[in-house]
């Protein structure tokens, strides 16, 4: 049987690497407004030079975190043929105007290729991989509780305005919390269906109507199960007296330290500046 | 709008959903266009929106967004505005094509919410892509038969999963013991 019923394996949340870097003893929420910054500088930057000192700079960070660069690329491998195939094919069909304008580098009947799409699509293939270091290093070496509350400490300011954020935080919680127990779940429906002959395997690639056909047994019993589920949690929150919009208190206290405040200053530090310079283009 | 702990775990459960398939293959139909596939993992949105109402659609549409920036491997997706603003809306308008014709005959305002939202994510991420100059309009003609995949996909599964959703709740005079899980 051709089917890869280890739906586990892709689900790499959650993973987390007990070292004792400096990344590591940051606090969770400091961590996690840096990493929004760095993210939103990469989505944001697109010159040449700004794009690769990006990079230089996510690698010294991932070093810093005693994190081994190829553990935190391994997430790309099993989709690397398809984002290359994707990245190709930006470069030879896109429109040649706005942001993939420029002179034309090599024509061959409909296919063009012009400096702007070159641009692009480099720029493109670095951004994926800044970002997937950039999730594995925040991931990496912050464990999962502590993202949360991190989120959660985060979203705090926000609360003034009267909005949920701190149910906003539960939600991420609980979601996260969920998802390797459906994947699992997913598993059972997939080898079942798969033992009494339908399932993913027999629909072939090509064929839309095979394939949401094959789909449909499977991704209904999955959200009535994850419905049923929610039920029995709500029960259980209720009946803990839960009541969303009450103060709480939480177990664990964070203290900022001076060391968090600088490592965020630096950061924003560097994030303004590779924005506001003036790289060429 | 009130915020009762159903809401807030109805939305996190289902946005585990979205979740899931988006990291998984069950999330994608592969179709030969230029984004590479028609996805599913908008219909747990839909669904929140239609059993839970606008509030609880927003909120898994900004996670399924947020997960569809932070998995994604074709480059117009890496941009927050093309990936995340949009989904927060699929959020909310299957919730108004619900509410508009549950009077009649509540299947068919599930079948049109399912409509409604799969066209939303549809016309709203692709107006995105275009506007941020990704891709020209006449390549983004080419998602067409990928559109009308998922549209119909979305409705057939927002359909079984609500019908069958609704119909436990009213109870059909059966235990849940025998239902047997």
């Amino acid at each position: 049987m051709s089917e890869n019923f280890e739906l586990l394996r892709y689900i790499t949340i959650g993973q987390y690497l007990p070292r004792s870097s400096p990344v590591h003893r940051l606090d969770p929420a400091v961590k996690l407004l840096a990493v929004t910054a760095l993210v939103l500088t990469v989505a944001f930057l697109y010159s040449y030079v700004g794009t690769a000192l990006m990079l230089l700079l996510i690698l010294g960070l991932v070093a810093l975190a005693g994190v081994p660069v190829g553990f935190a690329l391994s997430g790309l491998r099993p989709a690397l043929w398809f984002v290359a195939a994707l990245l190709v094919l930006e470069l030879l069909f896109s429109p040649g105007t706005g942001l993939t304008g420029g002179e034309t580098l090599l024509s061959w009947g409909f296919l063009h290729v012009t400096a702007g799409s070159l641009h692009l699509t480099l720029v493109s293939g670095l951004r994926l991989v800044e970002f997937l270091l950039l999730m594995s290093a925040f991931t990496l070496t912050t464990r999962t509780s502590d993202v949360t509350r991190a989120v959660e400490r985060v979203l705090s300011p926000l609360a003034a305005l009267r909005l949920p954020t701190r149910e906003f935080a539960l939600v991420l919680t609980i979601a996260l919390r969920f998802v390797p127990t459906f994947a699992l779940e997913m598993e059972k429906l997939m080898k079942a269906q798969a033992s009494r002959g339908g399932g993913l395997t027999r629909a072939s690639r090509w064929n839309l109507l095979q394939q949401a056909r094959a789909r449909v047994p499977l991704v209904v019993p999955l959200f009535l199960m994850a419905l049923r589920r929610a039920e029995d949690l709500v029960a259980a929150m209720e009946s803990r007296c839960y009541v969303p919009g009450r103060p709480r208190t939480m177990y664990r206290r964070y203290r900022l330290r001076p060391a968090d405040f600088a490592a965020l200053a630096l950061v924003l530090a560097v994030c303004a500046a590779l924005l506001w310079a003036p790289f060429p283009a | 709008m009130s915020l009762t702990t159903r809401k807030i775990v109805v939305a996190a459960v289902l946005a585990a959903v979205s979740i899931l398939l988006g990291f998984t293959r069950l999330g994608y139909i592969p179709v030969p266009t230029v984004v590479g596939s028609a996805t599913i993992m908008g219909i747990p949105v839909y669904i929140g929106a239609v059993l839970e109402g606008p509030l609880v659609g927003a909120v898994i549409g900004l996670i399924f967004g947020l997960s569809s920036f932070l998995g994604a491997t074709v480059p117009a997706f890496k941009d927050p505005l093309v990936a995340v603003l949009p989904r927060i809306l699929i959020g909310i308008t299957p919730y108004l094509a619900y509410i508009a014709v549950r009077r009649w005959r509540e299947v068919y305002a599930f079948g049109l919410a399912g409509l409604v939202g799969s066209l939303s994510n549809t016309v709203f991420v692709v107006g995105m892509i275009i506007w941020r100059g990704y891709y020209s309009f006449e390549q983004m003609l080419t998602v067409i038969p990928q559109a009308v995949a998922e549209a119909v996909l979305s409705v057939v599964l927002t359909v079984a999963v609500c019908a069958a959703w609704k119909r436990i709740q009213v109870g059909r005079g059966r235990s849940r013991i025998s239902q047997g899980r």
